[in-house]
């Protein structure tokens, strides 16, 4: 999968699960502060990206690392490729 | 101008009222708790949640805000209460309709716990803090609705400020899956031209509370059950109240 396509499918599951609007998901921003999602928004993030892209996340301190909407995009990357 | 002079004396009748009426209940309050206390086994946070509730149904019976709140129950079952009670929410004045359900309630909220005072009364009696994050809710919350207490949850978090449902924050949800306890849709009509956001002048509206079927967790499974759960309640809601959501 390309950088290109982990990009719109990322922010595909946003949009959809999470009722984000496209021009709020700029890469840089923050998840919680810009974007607002709470802790239970992160953890349904992961689960929602988990669905999206068919994998099941193990590493806890990658995910916890994950501020901002470039690191979903990097998180998803390391993963797949 | 005779809309406009309806309006002014509208707002000061129900103001006046209100604080009346607020004060007098609250004066007797601790009369109330004392004797409670004292001459009777019932518990006091039990009380005080029947209180605060019956507070909230004497104040819109008695002190209608046009004409008389309607409260349509679509519910279809009977079922046994504690429930977690989720409803759209647009103005300061949503929390007093939830006096004419009925059964212990409590809140979660945020910005009556900026209050002094009473956000102690507000935690000692079983309110919950949304700015305290799941934790809190997951225990306290699972507390009460143990108890017998229904929780309302507004999911949206603040009021809408153009009466639309905006997005939904999943801690109702999450809640209703960790206890097993159904999710109840409530849909509010009229509060928002009653009295948005933002405004301090009230506008003489009808409101009515409408009671959806209860929705189960258990008819939610897999990883993402309560994403799934989450967009369920909300379409529910969003066709009650005529609204589209994507």
């Amino acid at each position: 999968m390309t950088k290109q396509e982990i990009i719109e499918k990322v922010n595909s599951v946003l949009c959809e699960e999470f009722e984000l609007e496209p021009d709020q998901l700029n890469p840089s921003a923050s998840l919680r502060d810009d974007l607002e999602l709470d802790s239970l928004d992160g953890v349904d993030l992961v689960v929602a990206l988990e669905k999206a892209f068919d994998f099941k996340s193990r590493d806890e301190e990658a995910v916890k690392s994950i501020k901002t909407v470039d690191d979903i995009y990097g998180f998803i990357n390391k993963i797949l490729n | 101008m005779v809309e406009y002079i309806i309006k002014i004396t509208f707002n000061f009748y129900m103001y006046f009222m209100i604080l009346l009426f607020t004060l007098g209940m609250w004066i007797i309050y601790p009369l109330f708790l004392f004797f409670i206390a004292v001459f009777s086994r019932i518990d006091t946070k039990r009380f005080t949640q029947r209180y605060v509730r019956y507070y909230g149904w004497a104040l819109i019976k008695l002190i209608p805000f046009w004409s008389p709140v309607i409260v349509e129950d679509k519910k279809n079952e009977r079922i046994d209460w504690p429930v977690i009670y989720v409803s759209n929410h647009c103005s300061s004045v949503d929390p007093f309709l939830f006096g004419a359900l009925s059964g212990n309630l409590i809140f979660v909220t945020s910005w009556p716990f900026k209050i002094p005072l009473f956000n102690i009364i507000m935690r000692k009696n079983g309110y919950i803090d949304s700015r305290k994050g799941w934790e809190t809710l997951k225990k306290n919350g699972a507390q009460e609705l143990l108890n017998g207490a229904s929780v309302i949850i507004w999911p949206e978090s603040h009021r809408s400020k153009d009466g639309m449902m905006k997005r939904f924050y999943s801690g109702a949800f999450h809640l209703s899956h960790y206890t097993g306890r159904p999710v109840v849709p409530v849909a509010v009509f009229g509060t928002h031209k009653l009295l948005p956001p933002k405004y301090r002048l009230l506008t003489p509206s009808k409101v009515k509370m409408v009671l959806l079927p209860p929705v189960w967790p258990k008819d939610f499974q897999g990883n993402d059950r309560v994403l799934k759960m989450k967009k369920y309640v909300k379409s529910r809601l969003a066709e009650a109240l005529g609204q589209d959501i994507r």
